[in-house]
């Protein structure tokens, strides 16, 4: 775990449902995270472009006004943002899409409905990756 | 002016009706105003009970709560709706933290009465509680509710009991699956699905003789769910001798779906039946399993005069594993016919693009 | 006989017409207070996520597009946007004389596309298929031009799914609109058409083709436009839609079952309320077949447009409204009272026949007579102020019962000054506004007069 909260590392979260945004703000937080949420696409690309790259991105594919995807490539176009770890969040397990998140860029993906353990276990898996 | 008491009957009448629409109007304006402010009202307390919730709940997935705060009766179906959609986003033992959170909270009391509201939204959400807690004492009632009229109601409850006890639930609940035209397909399948293949096959296969004619097609297309030995023999059977030409073309789906090889002759049988859309469904069931000797029959349908057939028998041989892209390109450049050419470069179109 | 007799004739002539016109109205209010009511609790578990994960039938927009390259890469953007499982979009560009297709081409990476679709509906001839290489669910059609109804009938024909949604160009849409007003066909098989509510895009917030924020509109004219469209789809709608006697979905959003309507024959090129002649047509073809069908009306705010705000423009949209009802209520007047004509022959189509169709010309007479009859003394002005504010009062009410219908249902504007000032337009409508809506309609109704007349001289050139 995460020690001191001067280097608590930043998760950026898109989700456009508060109650789900509540609950990963929660159990990322706990984690020793610094959260981020934006509720919509635009909100979400003003982020990116205004913030200084966080740790992780957490990416809903079903956004208002930008999808997940245009985020993914939204967000490899940035120099400094280009090696950020992106974990898809999904509702669809449509294999289509899952492969298309990942060849626009995504590091990985979660299907809802998920266990908050295999997303913090993913969320740890890819912050320990040197980059 | 004394339009009240107008000498003219009809003035008089027109007067009164006059002030009695004024009336209505104002009471109209004060049951807007009266319901705005008891709404806005209602919304500030869901969002405080929420703001306490959200972290509870989160919390509790992590580590099992004893304590929680007591809950007025106010603000019993919020937390319905907030525990059931956190129920519904997570998995695994994210359950049964929320089960046992839930148990802290005396929410299956909570459900109970909301069983009884006249209210159907917090009907439904109390019917779709008791079957995420797995509550077997309402079994009754949920059993009694799958029968409703309404197809929410009916369908949570038949939710509900499959959550509760999906081999109890399947006898009584396959029927329904065939008979309620009102049902989504696409719902009932979910249902299957959950109840999983090893719990559903059994009932499936066994009520095929016991359902009328009519709900039979219907029924046909959930033996795509069944495992192939349960699934297969009832349909095999139905095609010895079909009592209705409507009943071949879900048959022939089961069939492509469990794509045995020893039923490739009861397929191919179809590829020229007059109906088109046997002919079509036999093309996109070889387009699963046939074999080298498929390609000239499947080449054939490629001219047909309905345009579904010409597609289902282009999409057929495109997705065939043993012809490849020469092969493909080979075969559209020896087509003579337009309509033949036409569709398979739409079909070679199409997989590339996917 | 004197001339006070035959007034007196008269004038319980326009009463009765006056008496049945509202009490037309305050039935279906009634209907739609009871059915809205119902729908309303019915039909809130969304808030599950499982209501609504791959349930839905697939859809296919079609979106035709003439001369629309300022704004057409930020619509098509907004549908890709919508929130449903699986759909794909459709531009059918109706020969644009600008660089709609270019724009399209450049922005979403189209590149030609060989389709062997099936011409099932004739239409202007399809000059080329594009396929966007960015997102597989968009589709464009290049054609001669042929009009809105070519165009959405060619779309209709390389269609690939069951479901049709006809959508305008400009309409913003609500993200989960698809999802909405897919419900009667899940939760009945005989659903043929759905369309939901319509509202006025003016003095909301839109961001990116989407709505922020509901709000009123400043510009009076399109404030007495949201009172009109709040009455016409809360219970102009909502009320005959149980009786499965609904004779309109907008043609800015409504939702088809295909099959049904390609055989129907599909959109009737050059008619100019196209999508109104396409449902009463539907109708009527259904019922002389004996068909079981369902044409629902969703109550949800599914689409947004924006109303004129100059006397010109409204003018000219209310000229073509009246002249498109004309046109398909008579090019089906067969339904009326048609042996199998139910509801929709025997209550609906006269209803709107005498009410809507011929009410301007009542309500125009009813003036001239009112002023006539002040004039020469024969009507009192106690009496002309009684009537006067029967008359009014009625309105109003009319137009508050909508607002409560609002209430009970999505309460859209959010704030008690919304209601508020949505009060105060449906007093001051009243005074001019009624009026000269009513005048519009007469000229429509001339026009459509005279120019059918016309078209009918062609057609009998021609042997039809």
């Amino acid at each position: 775990m995460p020690a001191s909260a001067a280097i608590r590392p930043t998760i950026l979260v898109t989700e456009d449902d508060e109650d789900m945004a509540g609950l990963l703000r929660h159990i990322l937080h706990r984690e020793g995270y610094d959260i981020h949420v934006a509720y919509d696409g635009r909100a979400a690309q003003t982020l990116v472009d205004t913030l200084p790259p966080p740790a992780l991105v957490i990416l809903d594919v079903m956004l208002p006004y930008l999808s997940g995807f245009q985020l993914v490539t939204h967000i490899r176009k940035k120099p400094d943002w280009a090696s950020v770890p992106i974990i898809m969040l999904t509702a669809d397990s449509n294999e289509s899409h899952i492969v298309r998140a990942l060849e626009s860029g995504a590091n990985d993906y979660v299907v809802k409905p998920f266990q908050p353990r295999e997303l913090l276990a993913r969320v740890r898996r890819l912050l320990q990756r040197p980059s | 002016m004394h339009l009240l008491s107008n000498p003219d009957l009809l003035v008089r009448i027109a007067s009164w009706s006059a002030f009695a629409v004024g009336g209505l109007v104002l009471a109209m304006l004060g049951v807007i105003s009266t319901s705005r402010l008891v709404l806005n009202l209602r919304e500030r307390r869901r969002q405080l009970f929420l703001a306490t919730w959200r972290p509870l709940l989160a919390e509790s997935l992590e580590e099992p709560l004893v304590l929680l705060p007591p809950v007025s009766k106010f603000d019993g179906t919020t937390l319905l709706g907030l525990w059931n959609y956190y129920y519904e986003s997570l998995r695994g033992d994210a359950h049964e933290r929320l089960a046992y959170a839930a148990g802290r909270v005396g929410l299956d009391e909570i459900a109970r009465r909301h069983l009884r509201a006249r209210s159907r939204r917090r009907q439904l959400l109390a019917i779709a509680t008791l079957g995420n807690l797995r509550h077997a004492e309402s079994w009754s009632d949920l059993e009694r509710l799958a029968l409703h009229e309404s197809p929410m109601l009916s369908i949570t409850a038949a939710r509900a009991l499959i959550r509760i006890d999906a081999q109890r639930a399947m006898p009584a609940l396959v029927p329904l699956f065939a008979a309620r035209e009102d049902w989504p397909p696409a719902t009932v399948a979910a249902m299957l699905s959950e109840a999983g293949p090893a719990v559903a096959s059994g009932p499936l296969a066994t009520v095929v003789d016991q359902t009328a004619i009519e709900h039979l097609p219907r029924l046909i297309r959930f033996l795509e769910l069944a495992d192939p030995h349960h699934g297969l023999p009832p349909v095999r059977r139905l095609l010895e001798n079909p009592p209705e030409d409507r009943i071949i073309a879900p048959c022939l789906r089961v069939l492509a779906r469990f794509a045995d090889p020893h039923d490739l002759s009861r397929v191919r049988r179809y590829l020229d039946h007059p109906r088109w859309h046997i002919r079509a469904q036999a093309a996109a069931a070889l387009g699963k399993m046939g074999t080298e000797d498929d390609v000239a029959p499947l080449t054939r349908l490629l001219v047909d005069k309905e345009w579904w057939v010409r597609y289902r028998a282009a999409q057929a041989l495109v997705g065939l594993p043993f012809l490849d892209g020469t092969g493909l390109k080979k075969l559209t450049e020896d087509q003579k016919d337009r309509y033949a050419r036409d569709i398979l470069a739409q079909a070679l179109a199409e997989k590339e693009m996917a | 006989m004197t001339l006070a007799d035959v007034m007196g004739v008269v004038q319980v002539l326009f009463l009765a017409y006056f008496v049945l016109l509202n009490g037309g109205y305050v039935m279906l209010n009634l209907i739609s207070m009871i059915t809205l009511t119902r729908y309303m609790s019915e039909h809130s578990l969304t808030a599950l996520p499982q209501a609504g994960t791959g349930l839905e039938p697939p859809i296919s927009l079609l979106v035709p597009a003439f001369n629309e390259e300022a704004t057409i890469a930020a619509s098509v953007r907004s549908l890709l946007q919508l929130s449903y499982p699986e759909f794909e979009v459709i531009v059918v560009n109706d020969d644009s004389k600008d660089r709609t297709l270019d724009v399209l081409i450049r922005e979403f990476s189209l590149r030609p596309f060989p389709e062997a679709y099936r011409v099932r509906l004739k239409t202007q001839a399809i000059r080329a298929v594009y396929q966007s290489t960015d997102h597989p669910n968009l589709r464009v059609l290049d054609k001669a031009n042929g009009g809105k109804a070519d165009a959405l009938n060619a779309g209709a024909n390389v269609a690939r799914y069951p479901l049709l949604c006809c959508v305008d160009a400009d309409s913003i849409l609500q993200r989960d609109s698809l999802r909405r007003v897919v419900q009667p066909f899940l939760e009945d098989p005989r659903t043929v058409a759905t369309g939901g509510t319509i509202r006025i895009a003016n003095g909301c917030e839109v961001s990116g083709g989407f709505l922020v924020r509901a709000g009123l509109p400043r510009n009076l004219l399109a404030l007495f436009q949201v009172i009109e469209y709040l009455r016409a789809f809360l219970f102009g709608r909502m009320g005959w839609s149980p009786l499965n006697a609904l004779l309109i979905i907008s043609g800015a959003f409504g939702l088809f079952h295909k099959e049904t309507l390609i055989s129907v024959g599909g959109y009737r090129p050059k008619t100019i309320g196209e999508d109104m002649e396409l449902i009463v047509r539907l109708h009527r073809v259904l019922r002389q077949q004996g068909r079981k069908y369902r044409i629902v009306f969703v109550p949800d705010p599914v689409c947004w447009t924006q109303a004129p705000e100059d006397l010109r423009t409204l003018r000219n949209q209310r000229i073509r409204w009246q002249r498109g009802l004309s046109d398909s209520l008579m090019m089906n007047r067969a339904l009326l009272f048609h042996r199998k004509g139910g509801a929709v022959g025997w209550l609906a189509f006269p209803f709107i026949l005498v009410f809507e169709w011929f009410s301007p010309i009542v309500l125009v007479a009813g003036y001239a007579f009112t002023l006539t009859a002040v004039l020469t003394g024969l009507l009192s002005p106690p009496a002309l102020l009684a009537f006067l504010a029967v008359e009014i009062g009625l309105g109003v009410l009319l137009s508050v019962s909508a607002l409560l219908l609002e209430e009970l249902s999505f309460r859209i504007y959010p704030k008690l000054s919304h209601v508020g000032l949505l009060f105060l337009a449906s007093l001051l409508e009243n005074f001019g506004y009624r009026q000269i809506n009513s005048w519009w309609r007469l000229v429509g109704l001339y026009r459509w007069a005279t120019g059918a007349q016309a078209r009918w001289g062609e057609m009998k050139r021609k042997g039809l």
